[in-house]
């Protein structure tokens, strides 16, 4: 959407009954720099004055609305509904527009272009991860799609899913030609990139799903469902089959009684999959239905998830500060007395678990489909 | 003479070597954020020639570095504007003649001493926070502002914020043992002891208590706590009439009751009320009633009468054993604002809903004459306004909306708040019971302390010779051109 058609919620916003500050008590950039151009309020009024014509677009200002997870956080809170966060992702792409996108994402959005993953890594690559000598056929009722981040960087989060869903009797197979849902072009204000846009790859990844026969698209990635879900009908892209994240899958289709003591876990919701398309209390029912599973919730969870710093190109940006965010996170997880902090999404896995091991804490930090592979045999 | 006060740049230069290079903000991205505070934002946004942006702003995380940047700033005669989470409702944040905005989030210590029945806060740490690690321990510090989620301790001093809570529990004032205060020369002074009964002189620390920055910065706060009552219990009361609201209120108190909150709500506020996803009867006005304490039947006896005398006066009372729920419902009374906004006409040409814009107290025998002449002065000028407030504690609450592309609509909802104060204030009341002084309400101000306002300019001027804390503020050196909205709005 473009930052123009917000201007009524930019209006919102910044009337004087309102900018009243409840969205900056959950924004993780606010925990890092403690500065308000870097709260939803400030940037929504930078959006204000930018739309205005009385502040011009520059390097400052594009790194200001780039230094954001997009977690969402701050939409949940609003009580006047103005959505700081798509006001800040229509800003990326005004500031695209004027020709100030930061150089690391339109180097990886001109690869999205190219070779369809945002990770600088080759198309042709994109199957490396199959376990050697699977054989899935040509057509199956569910379609699995993998995604980027488990193609390249989360490789056995995809082997595990692949390793689940057969355990589970699923009939199923990939896509032929995956490409990048787009997820990332959205997120960072690039629509349009070199000629491809977005549009463009979803019909791709739709005509890849129908060429399989699948009546269900399933995916690991809250990123990819929020593209397929939520982003693909705005772009005049509707699915004519089902699309569940893996989560909604597995709680359909049902988990076989598990193994193993008793453990106490808490969840991890991925702002993707949790605030922005509402899947909460799938992955709850799961965990809480296997036997010797004590699931605790961290103080914030659900609406009020605290991101865990990777989302919105945040990780790709600011690293360091993104491992603050996650600290925080972790942090929380601990204080529950959980052994194991279970999360559904790579982005969020990766994130977590390298924080984790980083800072030393005993936690242990798991995929869903890893620790539902280990507890139920 | 005292050195020339020093370009933005050398400024920014002089700052990095007090506080370093990534505690220093001197880029006009990150300077216009600053240039507003809850109030402003609206008006800022539609009145674009109303910005005023500070030459830099600071995040200092320690009172050594405040003492360093306010000797600077003395001895350069730059104004230092302290700021919390700017959530102020009365522009007192925002930096008139420029200067140096000094952000206090970094500074958010919390240090629970409950076995001595206090906490000792950094300015930064926010009301909700400090409260969190309260409740942990069995306490809580009980004003709760309407901005409880997002404003700061040191924003709540400054302003002897409080909220629905004051009736049974007072204002923050009631709650301020002692402060850590840097002067103007960066002297820095402990004002009160961290003891809970003190007899000690004068009480200097009541001085600082609602300066709004004007006396020094505020780096350290130690706050009386009190036990969290294990049970609450929430009553709405929906009237046939605001009156039957009101007498029914007076009559809770007159009885010798002291809720725990007692909120008078209008029609248009119970409306806010549904559209935050409530299903609450229609009504002309309301009450919501709170009773809190240890022993279930204390509370449940407590809301029994004030149910009784609710029902006297033909209310339906809808009542919420669920303390979940109730929390919701205390949540969505403080969002009414923003919920109001949700309800105005267009879209395209959103009002503005001035909340903060009367905030009177009252003796509680005046009350209802006040609202009573408000609402008829309201129907008189033709204004879609609200009435809402907490009336345990004489605090009433008056928002105007008006269409600021109409000059006629302008100046009316101006004019209308002028007169809604100046009625508070023929009544006996004050020109503001939680909110503070800022700017918007400077020019009435003498009406209110007639020659008292003198002694306050004199203990300024004693305190900060050169003005430089936060100026403009509260008429101490006179009242600003930009506080006399009716010119600047003609001008905007």
């Amino acid at each position: 959407m473009r930052l123009e058609e917000l201007s009524t919620k930019i209006n919102a916003c910044l009337s004087s009954s309102t900018a009243c500050g409840l969205c900056r008590t959950q924004c993780p950039s606010l925990e890092c720099w403690g500065v308000e151009s870097r709260t939803p309020r400030g940037r929504v009024a930078l959006c204000a004055h930018l739309l205005r014509g009385d502040l011009r677009p520059s390097p400052s200002l594009s790194e200001r609305m780039f230094s954001c997870t997009l977690c969402g956080n701050c939409d949940s809170v609003c009580p006047v509904g103005a959505g700081p966060s798509r006001v800040i992702e229509a800003a990326r792409g005004r500031l695209r527009e004027e020709g100030f996108l930061p150089q690391k994402y339109r180097e990886r959005g001109s690869h999205v272009a190219r070779e369809h993953n945002p990770y600088l890594e080759p198309h042709r690559d994109r199957f490396s991860w199959l376990p050697a000598g699977l054989s899935l056929p040509e057509r199956a009722p569910v379609v699995y799609f993998v995604g980027c981040t488990s193609s390249y960087r989360e490789k056995e989060l995809a082997r595990r899913t692949v390793e689940l869903l057969r355990r589970m009797g699923v009939d199923f197979t990939l896509c032929g030609d995956e490409w990048c849902c787009g997820s990332f072009l959205l997120r960072t204000g690039q629509g349009e990139v070199d000629g491809t846009g977005v549009e463009e790859m979803a019909r791709h990844n739709l005509e890849e799903v129908r060429k399989r026969g699948a009546r269900t698209v399933v995916v690991s990635c809250p990123g990819c469902y929020r593209a397929w879900r939520g982003d693909y009908p705005g772009l005049g892209v509707e699915p004519d089959f089902e699309v569940l994240h893996l989560t909604q899958l597995l709680e359909r289709e049902g988990i076989r009684a598990g193994r193993g003591g008793r453990i106490r876990v808490t969840y991890h919701d991925p702002c993707h999959l949790g605030r922005h398309m509402g899947v909460y209390e799938e992955p709850r029912r799961i965990l809480s239905s296997l036997p010797g599973v004590e699931l605790v919730e961290m103080p914030r969870n659900r609406e009020n998830s605290w991101c865990c710093g990777s989302g919105g190109g945040f990780r790709t940006g600011y690293p360091e500060a993104s491992r603050l965010v996650a600290r925080r996170r972790l942090e929380e997880a601990r204080e529950t007395g959980a052994e194991i902090l279970v999360t559904s999404c790579p982005f969020c896995l990766r994130q977590l678990r390298e924080t984790a091991e980083a800072l030393g804490y005993g936690l242990r930090v798991m995929d869903l489909a890893e620790f539902l592979l280990e507890r139920c045999g | 003479m005292s050195p020339e006060r020093p370009g933005r740049g050398e400024l920014g230069r002089a700052l990095e070597e007090m506080v370093g290079k990534d505690n220093v903000l001197t880029e006009e991205v990150d300077l216009l954020p600053y240039s507003a505070d809850h109030f402003l934002k609206g008006l800022q946004h539609y009145f674009p020639r109303f910005r005023f942006l500070p030459d830099a702003v600071v995040t200092p995380s320690s009172t050594a570095q405040v003492s360093r940047i306010l000797r600077f700033a003395s001895l350069h005669r730059i104004p230092v504007i302290p700021r919390g989470a700017g959530t102020s409702l009365a522009g007192q944040l925002i930096p008139v003649e420029g200067g140096i905005v000094m952000d206090l989030k970094k500074m958010n210590r919390i240090e629970p001493k409950v076995e001595d029945r206090m906490v000792v806060a950094g300015p930064g740490a926010t009301y909700a926070e400090l409260n969190r690690e309260l409740e942990r321990r069995g306490y809580f510090f009980p004003p709760e502002p309407g901005s409880a989620m997002a404003c700061t301790v040191g924003g709540m001093v400054s302003t002897n914020a409080s909220g629905s809570g004051a009736v049974k529990y007072g204002a923050t004032r009631n709650y301020v043992l002692s402060l850590e205060v840097v002067l103007a020369g960066g002297e820095v002074v402990r004002l009160g002891r961290r003891v809970t009964k003190s007899a000690s002189g004068y009480s200097l620390k009541d001085l600082f208590v609602g300066s709004e920055g004007t006396l020094g910065v505020i780096t350290e706060v130690t706050l009386r706590v009190e036990p969290y009552p294990p049970l609450r219990r929430t009553t709405l009361a929906v009237f046939p009439s605001l009156e039957d609201a009101f007498r029914s209120a007076m009559e809770i108190l007159g009885r010798g009751i002291t809720p725990a909150s007692l909120e008078l709500l209008d029609e248009l506020c119970l409306l806010a009320l549904n559209m935050s996803g409530f299903s609450l009867p229609e009504g002309k006005g309301a009450l919501m009633l709170r009773s809190d304490g240890r022993y279930e039947e204390a509370v449940g006896r407590e809301m029994g009468e004030m149910e009784e005398v609710c029902r006297g006066r033909g209310a339906q009372l809808v009542g919420v054993e669920d303390e979940g729920l109730g929390r919701r419902l205390w949540e969505a009374r403080e969002k009414i604002s923003a919920s109001l906004t949700k309800l105005l006409p267009s879209p395209e040409t959103p009002r503005l809903v001035f909340q903060s814009s009367v905030d009177v107290g009252l003796p509680l025998s005046r009350m209802l004459e006040y609202v009573s002449k408000v609402k008829a002065l309201m129907e008189e000028k033709g204004i879609m306004g609200v009435c809402f407030g907490h009336v345990g504690d004489g605090n009433v609450h008056i928002g105007s909306t008006f269409v600021p592309e109409s000059p006629e609509q302008v100046e009316r909802a101006r004019s209308f708040q002028e007169e809604a104060i100046r009625l508070a204030l023929s009544l006996g009341g004050t020109l503001t019971a939680e909110h503070g002084v800022g700017l918007w309400k400077a020019p009435y101000l003498e009406e209110e302390h007639g020659p008292a306002l003198e002694l306050m300019r004199s203990l300024k001027r004693l305190l900060d010779p050169q003005g430089i804390l936060n100026p403009g503020k509260m008429a101490l050196e006179g009242i600003p051109r930009v506080a006399l909205m009716e010119r600047w709005w003609r001008e905007g």
